[in-house]
């Protein structure tokens, strides 16, 4: 029978199929960070409990870190979660990477570059954008603190069923200025924020062949704000070609890597392979995306407006509403009048070398009218920046370049927006309070970010772009 | 965890779609390294209005109340829904963070169950949302749209109306009718009426699980 890749992944992972229904899953690869954590390293001490293969977790500090002077965490209780991880991976053996390392970032910015993140590989962590990892055509997953306890302990997950497969087929390719964040969002924007619930995206066609490893982990990013239990895409040269580089300490050498791609290449959706749901979009026209509203399926054309009360296919008029008084805008605004008082340009979604690049290229010799927040995904992003100079583009455009860190994206460190600023964001989730109590986030690209942030208000970026 | 079989509880109304787990528990909370204490923060930005000072108190090395002020606005702060532990609402709840805080909040503010419906061919509950929820024992019931709307109805007419959740019968019943069925994964229906320990079952597959780490290829290996 013809099989999808997440056939594939899935099957190689079943350890037992239960008499009830549910899977006993093998996870390959397990990130571990502070804040989902504390409580299943606790509740292995109380049962007595070891970690089975504690080769297969990595553990990072990245939602609580400072991106100003990342020593010094004032909140008490962030200041306990830290420490609390750094003394929990002394105790049971795991590979770490702290304030002191030079792979320190965000979890699901180190898990590619280290090598880590594969194809074929089960990934999980307890974070729900561990979908990123996708992007390698890995099955991978964002999962809860029990299940983190589950993991340390058996190197399993039981799963209670099988998630349907979900094609996702990107025609056409990009036009200039858009990105594959604009693709993402359009995507949810088109099946809303419990689209895929219940299902696994294979992302496929044209689009995603001439994606970098980098655009396909911003798309796969976001599969979870569509509902997906994760987003795959089939591994090719461009994949290998990015486990080959350099200083990917984790990922295989030698003999080993001509064995591992050898099975690679057989990692792709055999021809006649049944979809349960499928989506077919053309991106060749595509226009940036920006959100108006308060989930990630509140967006449209940056040239669009926002839509009337009932003219939001995904939830009621009342919903709409609230979002709207929430966001301080009015049905039927062009989105270019939106104001903007802080941009943020970051995280697991968006906040790769390629990212800073396309941000620091459109801010060359301009200069950003509100502050501006740049926070690498990590230590090795940052130090690619600097050796391009993109430190001092950002910083002579007035722009503040930070320290690595989930920073803004969700506020746990002290990166918070106030009280009714509108945030051009790059990050994944313009939830209420999100970015700080009160805050109004618009998701969209980098590039789009920092053009927002040279006019003051919601731009299109390609009528700026010669 | 705790053990679901059959429970009668007061209901409450939350009439909103899409709630995300960080509109459920704010990130502020996250830093906590307990499993429980979360229920006084449960959807904290809507539970309170301008004037409450929640702050971290540093003998205590935990958030207190120094003054809260309750949004008069907010659904659940309505008088006849005190003392509810079902809460009935609408489609996708549960949606965004992995945030295992967001059962840990329901369970610790009294909830024993959420009834939420299926959109179309969508599922009612986010998936992440709803693994964690069966890992506590919170009680998670999906219904058709109509038959939420008509808990919606009763339950406005009749403030304070109890509902009866029988998971072995796969039933939801108001008090004077109408009952409804549910469909619930098998799987997650024995962990929920068990309530045992599902990391100890794995562990009794450890003899599986070595056969099948014997057979992963050195490439995937660490």
């Amino acid at each position: 029978m013809p099989k999808t890749l997440f056939d594939k992944v899935w099957e190689a992972h079943v350890v037992e199929a239960m008499p009830d229904g549910s899977y006993l899953l093998y996870i390959d690869r397990h990130l571990v960070h502070e804040v989902t954590s504390p409580q299943a390293f606790e509740g292995l001490r109380r049962s007595g409990r070891k970690l089975r293969a504690p080769k297969r977790t990595l553990a990072v500090l990245d939602h609580n870190i400072p991106t100003v002077d990342r020593r010094n965490i004032t909140n008490p209780i962030a200041k306990k979660q830290v420490t609390e991880l750094e003394s929990n991976v002394r105790e049971f053996g795991i590979e770490f990477y702290g304030l002191d390392s030079d792979r320190q970032g965000i979890v699901h910015i180190i898990g590619p570059e280290l090598g880590f993140t594969l194809p074929g590989v089960t990934l999980v962590c307890g974070d729900s954008h561990t979908s990123t990892h996708g992007a390698f055509g890995a099955l991978a997953f964002g999962i809860g603190t029990s299940e983190v306890e589950h993991v340390l302990a058996t190197q399993c997950l039981m799963q209670s069923s099988k998630p349907l497969n979900f094609r996702v087929e990107l025609q056409g390719r990009l036009p200039r200025g858009v990105t594959s964040k604009d693709v993402i969002l359009r995507i949810i924007r088109e099946i809303g924020t419990a689209g895929g619930t219940g299902s696994v995206f294979e992302f496929c066609g044209e689009a995603i062949a001439a994606m970098s490893m980098e655009e396909r982990m911003s798309l796969c990013n976001m599969s979870i704000e569509a509902g997906a239990r994760a987003g795959m895409i089939a591994p090719d040269p461009t994949t290998f070609d990015y486990i080959q580089a350099q200083n990917r300490p984790f990922a295989p050498k030698g003999k080993v890597l001509t064995e591992a791609l050898n099975y690679w290449k057989t990692l792709q959706t055999d021809a006649g392979a049944h979809f349960d749901k499928e989506l077919v979009l053309n991106v060749s026209a595509l226009a940036p995306q920006v959100t108006w509203g308060t989930n990630p399926a509140m967006g449209t054309d940056v040239s669009g407006s926002i839509p009337a009360l009932d003219g939001y296919k995904h939830s009621s008029a009342a919903n709409v509403e609230r979002a709207l008084q929430y966001m301080g805008l009015k049905a039927g605004q062009k989105m270019t009048e939106i104001p903007i008082d802080l941009v943020f340009i970051g995280s697991c979604t968006n906040g790769r070398i390629e990212d800073l690049r396309a941000a620091a290229a459109f801010l060359q010799g301009k200069k950003v009218k509100v502050q501006t927040l740049v926070v690498p995904g990590s230590m090795q992003v940052k130090a690619q920046a600097e050796r391009e100079g993109l430190d001092h583009v950002f910083k002579q455009a007035g722009a503040k370049w930070r320290e690595p860190g989930c920073s803004m994206c969700l506020g746990m460190n002290p990166d918070i927006a106030a009280p009714g600023q509108h945030v051009a964001s790059t990050s994944n989730r313009n939830f209420e309070g999100r970015q700080g109590k009160g805050a109004r986030t618009h998701l969209m690209s980098p590039i789009m970010a920092a053009a927002a942030g040279v006019a003051g208000h919601v731009v299109d970026v390609r009528e700026k772009l010669y | 965890m705790e053990s679901f079989s059959i429970y009668t509880g007061r209901t409450a109304l939350l009439n909103r779609e899409n709630v995300d787990t960080d509109a459920i528990i704010p990130k502020q909370f996250l830093a906590r390294v307990q499993k429980s204490g979360y229920g006084p923060f449960l959807f904290f930005d809507w539970k309170n209005a301008p004037g409450t000072v929640c702050e971290i108190d540093d003998e205590a090395g935990d958030f207190v109340f120094r003054k809260q002020v309750l949004n008069p606005d907010f659904e659940l702060n309505h008088d006849t829904f005190a003392g509810a532990t079902i809460l009935v609402t609408k489609n996708n709840f549960g949606c965004g963070s992995s945030r295992e805080h967001a059962p840990w909040a329901l369970l610790g503010a009294g909830f024993r169950v959420v009834i939420a419906p299926r959109k179309d061919d969508v599922p009612a509950f986010a998936d992440i949302f709803r693994n964690n929820s069966i890992q506590n024992g919170l009680m998670l019931v999906e219904l058709a749209s109509a038959e939420v709307n008509a808990i919606f109805d009763r339950v406005n007419a009749n403030p304070g109306l109890e509902i009866t959740v029988d998971l072995p019968k796969q039933t939801v019943s108001l008090v004077g009718g109408p009952t409804f069925r549910f469909q619930i994964n098998s799987g997650a229906k024995q962990r929920l009426l068990t309530g045992r320990d599902e990391i100890g079952d794995t562990l009794v597959m450890a003899e599986k699980i070595a056969t099948y780490e014997s057979k992963v290829p050195a490439w995937c290996s660490l």
